[in-house]
C-alpha cells in the first residue's frame, strides 16, 4: 500500500486513526499498540500477503536472539556470538532476496558458467527492516535496550509510517514514546501530523511525479539507443536529481506526519541536503538515519578515523561502496557508492588543509559556489544511480559532455518552455497513454523547482514549533515559521491536498521503496 | 486556534477549493466534456487540448453520444471523415472514433469496447491502411471497464484538467487563432491554408529513414488479419453493418508499395477480406487521387493523408447523397473477383506516374540507396 494512494488516504488511514482513538480510551494501554501492530501487518501484507509470513518469521527469530542477549545471562563472549549469529541471519535473509540473482549473474560472467539466475521477488522494504533489526541486536548487546517485550518489539519493527522506507530507528528512540503517546492530545497531533503529511504528499505527487515524466523519458531514450541533445540530457539528469530529492523528502515528511498523528516522533531523515556546501554536509542531511547506521555500525567498528588518514579514507570507501550496494544489486549502485566514497575522502582531505579554513571561503559568494559545486557533483553521481546499466550511464555522461551530444541552438536553449518535450519521443520509446495527459514543457517547471529547493525553508523549519521530529538541528527545534495552525494554514494545506488528490490519478511508487 | 477549529477551517477550505476547481474547469471545459457546456467567447471557443488526449476522450464520447455509426481507423480517417456529412441519412448520428497510428489490433479492441458502450450502434466503417497489411504484427489489445472508468475519471477530476483549463483559457485569450483540434464529432480539424508541397517533397527522405521501421519489407501481416477476423466476428455477434473503406492512395505512396513488392500482399489481403466483408475502394486511379502536387492541393494534405474534401465526397457517395464533379470510378465495391483488376489498374497507373515524374523517382531511388548503404554498414558493424 502506498501513502500516495486513494486506499491509504481515504480508507486505511481514517480507519486506523479511528480505531486508535477509540482504543486509547481503554483502561489497558496495550490495546492501542496492538491495534497499530495489526494495522501495520495489514499495511505490509497489502502488496503480497505471503511476505507477511516472512516478516513474522524474521521478527520471531530476531526476538529470540534479542531475548537471549538481554535475558540470557550470557557472558560477553557468548553475547557476542549470539549477536554475530543474529546479524548473519538477517544478512543471509537480505542476501538471498536481494543479492542472489546479482551474485549468480556475476559468477556466471566471471567464470563463464551457465547457472540459472534465480528470479526472486524482493520483499518490500527488506533493506530498511534488516538494518533496523541489526541495529536493535547491536544496541541490545551494548545494553541500550529497555522495555523489551514481544509486542513492543513487533511495534518497533513494523510501525507502518516507517516500515517500508525508514527512517531507520533505534529501539531506544521509539519505546519511551509508547506510554506518553496515548496520553497526548490526539486532535492536536492529528492536526500537526496531517499538515506535515499533506506537505509531503504534495512534494511526492505534484513535484516528484511531475518531474518523473521527463526523467523517465530521457533515460528511456538512452536505453532505447536514441540520441539526446545536450540540453535535453541535462534536463533529464536535473529532473531526476530533483525527482529523487522530492520523492524521498516527500516520503520522509509523510512518515513523520503519519507517526505524529499517532503521537510519535520519528528521527529527522532529510534536512535540505541540496543546500549543503560540501559532500560531508550532504551526507549529514540526506538519508540521515542511514548515514547514522553506517557510521555507528560499520564505519566506527572498522576503525573510523582513529587509525590515520589513509585508513580513514579506506574505511569511508568501504562504507560507501557497501552503502551503494545496499541501495540495489547492481554495479551501478556500487559505482555510485564508490563515487561518493571518493568525494567524501577528497572532502575530508581538503578540510585537513589550512587553506580550507581561510576567511575568503566563508563569504556568502564562496558558500553559494560550494553549494552549486556540491549539487552538481551529487547530481552527476545520480546518473549512475538511475541508469539501469553502466553502459547506459556512460552514454548519458557522453550526451552531457558533448562527446556524443549536440548542442541545441542558443535560442532554443534559452526558451525554457521549448526544452525537451517528451512527446517527441513517441512512439519509439513510450506508450502514447503515458504522455497523454501529463507531458508538460520541462524547462519552466524545472526552474521553479530549483528556485524553491534552494530558497524555501524545509518542512522542519516551517513546522519546527510543533516539534515534528527527533534530533532536529538546534536552530529548528522549538522554533519555526508557523506560530500556529490557523485558517490561513488551513487554506494552503487544503489547496495542496486537493491538488494532490487530483494528481493521484497517475499513481507511482516511491523510488526508495525499491531499495 | 484549537485543533477542532483548524479541522473546520480545513474542511471549509477544501470545499471552497473544490467548488472553485469545478467552476473553473467545467466552465473552461478544455476537453469538451463538461456537464454544464458553457460557451464563453474568447475564453473557451477553441479547445486545443482535446487533441492531446484523443484516446481518453473518444470512448467517453461514444458512450455519451450513443452514435448510430462510428468510423474507426488511423490518422487518414481521423483527419478527413467529417461525420456531419451523414446528417439526415440512415447512418446519422455518426461519430469519428479513429485514432492516429491505430493498428488493426487496436481497432479491434476499440470496437469490442464500443459495442458495450454504445447500445445505439448499428454501422461501423473501418478504414484500411495498407502499411497495416504489410508490417509486423502488433500486440493484441483489450479495453477494460476499469480502464474506461479510470480514463473517464481523469477527464473530470485530475490535475491535468486544471492545467489544461488554464492552457485553454490562455490560448483563447492570447491567440484565439483556429488551430488543430478534435471536433465534437471526433474528427481532427486542420486550420486551412497549410502547405501541401513540403510533405510531398520530403516523402522520399521520410519513407527511407529510421522513422519507418523496416521500410523495405512487404510481408503478409497475419496478426493484423486475425484482428480483422475478430472485427468481423464482433460485428456478426452484435448484428452490426460492417463496411471497410480502402481510402485513396496517392501515386507517391503507390510507387513506394510497388517498389517494395507490396501489391501482391495487398491483393492477397483484399481477396481474403472481400470474401468475408463489404469493402469499398476509393484507391483506384482517378483525377482526384492523382492530383498534381502543389502548395495548395484540393484533395491531399500530404502523401498519405487525403483532404476533408475527399473525405466528404467519400461519405456522400457511400450514403448515396448527391455529389457533383466526382470522378466516374470514384467508388467501387471490391469482391474477390474484382481485386486482380483493381490491383492491375493501380500498378499500371504507378508506371505511368513514374514516367511522368522522373525527378521524384530519382530522388526516391537515391534515398533508397542511401538507406540500404546505411543498413549494410550497420550489419558489418
Amino acid at each position: 500500500m502506498l501513502f500516495n494512494s486513494y486506499v491509504f488516504i481515504f480508507a486505511f488511514l481514517p480507519l486506523v486513526l479511528a480505531g486508535y482513538a477509540l482504543l486509547r480510551r481503554a483502561s489497558n494501554l496495550l490495546w492501542p499498540v496492538v491495534w497499530l501492530v495489526l494495522a501495520s501487518f495489514i499495511y505490509y501484507a497489502w502488496w503480497r500477503p505471503e511476505f507477511l509470513l516472512l516478516l513474522l518469521f524474521s521478527i520471531s527469530v530476531n526476538f529470540a536472539f534479542g531475548t537471549l542477549i538481554i535475558d540470557g545471562a550470557l557472558s560477553r563472549a557468548q553475547s557476542h556470538a549470539v549477536l554475530t549469529a543474529g546479524i548473519l541471519f538477517n544478512l543471509c535473509l537480505l542476501g538471498y532476496f536481494k543479492y542472489a540473482g546479482f551474485f549468480v549473474a556475476n559468477v556466471d560472467y566471471v567464470l563463464g558458467l551457465d547457472w540459472a539466475v534465480p528470479s526472486i521477488i524482493l520483499p518490500i522494504g527488506i533493506s530498511f527492516i534488516t538494518f533496523q533489526k541489526i541495529a536493535f541486536l547491536v544496541d541490545a548487546h551494548r545494553g541500550l535496550v529497555r522495555h523489551f517485550t514481544l509486542l513492543n518489539y513487533a511495534f518497533f519493527v513494523t510501525f507502518f509510517p516507517q516500515l517500508i522506507a525508514g527512517p531507520i530507528t533505534h529501539h531506544s528512540e521509539i519505546m519511551p514514546q509508547i506510554g506518553p503517546s496515548v496520553r497526548r492530545d490526539l486532535a492536536s497531533d492529528i492536526a500537526v501530523g496531517l499538515s506535515i503529511f499533506v506537505v509531503g504528499l504534495f512534494k511526492k505527487v505534484v513535484v516528484a511525479d511531475g518531474l518523473a515524466v521527463y526523467a523517465d523519458a530521457g533515460y528511456a531514450t538512452v536505453k532505447a539507443g536514441h540520441a539526446l541533445d545536450t540540453a535535453s540530457a541535462w534536463v533529464t539528469v536535473l529532473c531526476y536529481s530533483f525527482q529523487l530529492y522530492y520523492d524521498f523528502s516527500g516520503y520522509s515528511d509523510m512518515a513523520v506526519g503519519l507517526a505524529r498523528m499517532f503521537g510519535f516522533r520519528l528521527p529527522v531523515n532529510f534536512y535540505s541536503p541540496y543546500k549543503s556546501a560540501s559532500i560531508i554536509d550532504f551526507w549529514r542531511r540526506w538519508h540521515i538515519t542511514l548515514s547514522r547506521f553506517l557510521r555507528d555500525y560499520l564505519y566506527i567498528p572498522l576503525g573510523g578515523n582513529r587509525r590515520g588518514a589513509a585508513r580513514r579514507y579506506l574505511n569511508l570507501g568501504i562504507v560507501m561502496l557497501l552503502g551503494g550496494l545496499w541501495h540495489g544489486a547492481n554495479w551501478t549502485f556500487v559505482l555510485w557508492g564508490g563515487a561518493h566514497g571518493v568525494m567524501l575522502a577528497v572532502n575530508h582531505a581538503w578540510r585537513a588543509l589550512p587553506l580550507s579554513r581561510s576567511f575568503a571561503l566563508k563569504t556568502a559568494l564562496a558558500q553559494a559556489i560550494a553549494v552549486l559545486v556540491t549539487f552538481t557533483a551529487v547530481t552527476l553521481a545520480w546518473v549512475l544511480f538511475r541508469s539501469e546499466t553502466l553502459a547506459d550511464a556512460k552514454t548519458m555522461f557522453a550526451f552531457l559532455w558533448l562527446i556524443r551530444g549536440q548542442f541545441t541552438d542558443l535560442k532554443s536553449a534559452l526558451a525554457l518552455t521549448e526544452w525537451f518535450k517528451p512527446r517527441e519521443l513517441w512512439p519509439p520509446v513510450l506508450p502514447p497513454d503515458y504522455l497523454a495527459g501529463s507531458a508538460r514543457p520541462a524547462g519552466l517547471f524545472l526552474l521553479c523547482v530549483a528556485l524553491a529547493t534552494f530558497s524555501v525553508p524545509n518542512t522542519y523549519q516551517i513546522f519546527g514549533r510543533f516539534k515534528p521530529a527527533l534530533w532536529l538541528p538546534e536552530e529548528t527545534e522549538g522554533s519555526g515559521i508557523l506560530r500556529a495552525l490557523d485558517w490561513r494554514v488551513a487554506i494552503i494545506v487544503a489547496g495542496m491536498f486537493l491538488l494532490c488528490v487530483l494528481r493521484l490519478s497517475h499513481v507511482s511508487p516511491f523510488l526508495y521503496y525499491q531499495f | 486556534m484549537a485543533a477542532s477549529g483548524y479541522f473546520r477551517a480545513l474542511v471549509l477550505s477544501l470545499a471552497a477549493w473544490l467548488s472553485l476547481y469545478l467552476l473553473f474547469t467545467w466552465t473552461v471545459d478544455p476537453y469538451g466534456v463538461s456537464p454544464i457546456r458553457v460557451g464563453v467567447h474568447g475564453i473557451n471557443d477553441i479547445k486545443p487540448k482535446r487533441l492531446d488526449i484523443d484516446r481518453l476522450i473518444k470512448p467517453y464520447e461514444v458512450w455519451r453520444y450513443q452514435p448510430r455509426t462510428i468510423f474507426l481507423g488511423t490518422s487518414r480517417a481521423h483527419q478527413s471523415l467529417d461525420p456531419s456529412v451523414l446528417d439526415g441519412t440512415r447512418f446519422a448520428p455518426a461519430y469519428n472514433a479513429s485514432m492516429p497510428a491505430a493498428s488493426m489490433e487496436m481497432t479491434a479492441a476499440y470496437l469490442r469496447q464500443y459495442v458495450r458502450l454504445d447500445r445505439n450502434l448499428r454501422t461501423v466503417m473501418i478504414e484500411l491502411f495498407l502499411p497495416n497489411f504489410i508490417g509486423a504484427a502488433n500486440a493484441r489489445q483489450s479495453g477494460t471497464w476499469s480502464e474506461f472508468a479510470r480514463n473517464t475519471g481523469t477527464l473530470f477530476a485530475s490535475a491535468d484538467v486544471l492545467w489544461d483549463a488554464v492552457a485553454t483559457a490562455a490560448y483563447n485569450v492570447a491567440s484565439g487563432r483556429p488551430t488543430f483540434q478534435i471536433e465534437p464529432s471526433g474528427y481532427l480539424y486542420r486550420p486551412p491554408g497549410r502547405d501541401t508541397q513540403g510533405p510531398f517533397d520530403r516523402f522520399a527522405g521520410y519513407i527511407w529513414s529510421a522513422q519507418v521501421s523496416e521500410p523495405d519489407k512487404a510481408t503478409f501481416n497475419e496478426g493484423a488479419f486475425e484482428a480483422i477476423l475478430d472485427i468481423i466476428e464482433i460485428a456478426r455477434a452484435n448484428d452490426l453493418e460492417l463496411i471497410f473503406l480502402l481510402g485513396p492512395s496517392h501515386g507517391y505512396a503507390d510507387y513506394y508499395y510497388e517498389s517494395i513488392g507490396a501489391f501482391d500482399v495487398i491483393a492477397e489481403w483484399l481477396r481474403r477480406l472481400s470474401a468475408r466483408a463489404t469493402v469499398y475502394s476509393f484507391a483506384q486511379p482517378s483525377d482526384w487521387v492523382s492530383e498534381p502536387i502543389g502548395p495548395h492541393m484540393a484533395y491531399w494534405y500530404d502523401t498519405f493523408h487525403y483532404s476533408q474534401a475527399m473525405g466528404r465526397a467519400m461519405l456522400a457517395r457511400l450514403a448515396g447523397l448527391p455529389a457533383s464533379g466526382l470522378p466516374e470510378n470514384f467508388m467501387e465495391r471490391l469482391t474477390p473477383e474484382r481485386v486482380a483488376a483493381h490491383i492491375e489498374r493501380r500498378r499500371e497507373a504507378v508506371k505511368r506516374w513514374a514516367r511522368a515524374n522522373p525527378a521524384f523517382v530519382a530522388q526516391f531511388e537515391n534515398a533508397r540507396r542511401k538507406w540500404l548503404a546505411g543498413e549494410s554498414a550497420k550489419m558489418s558493424n
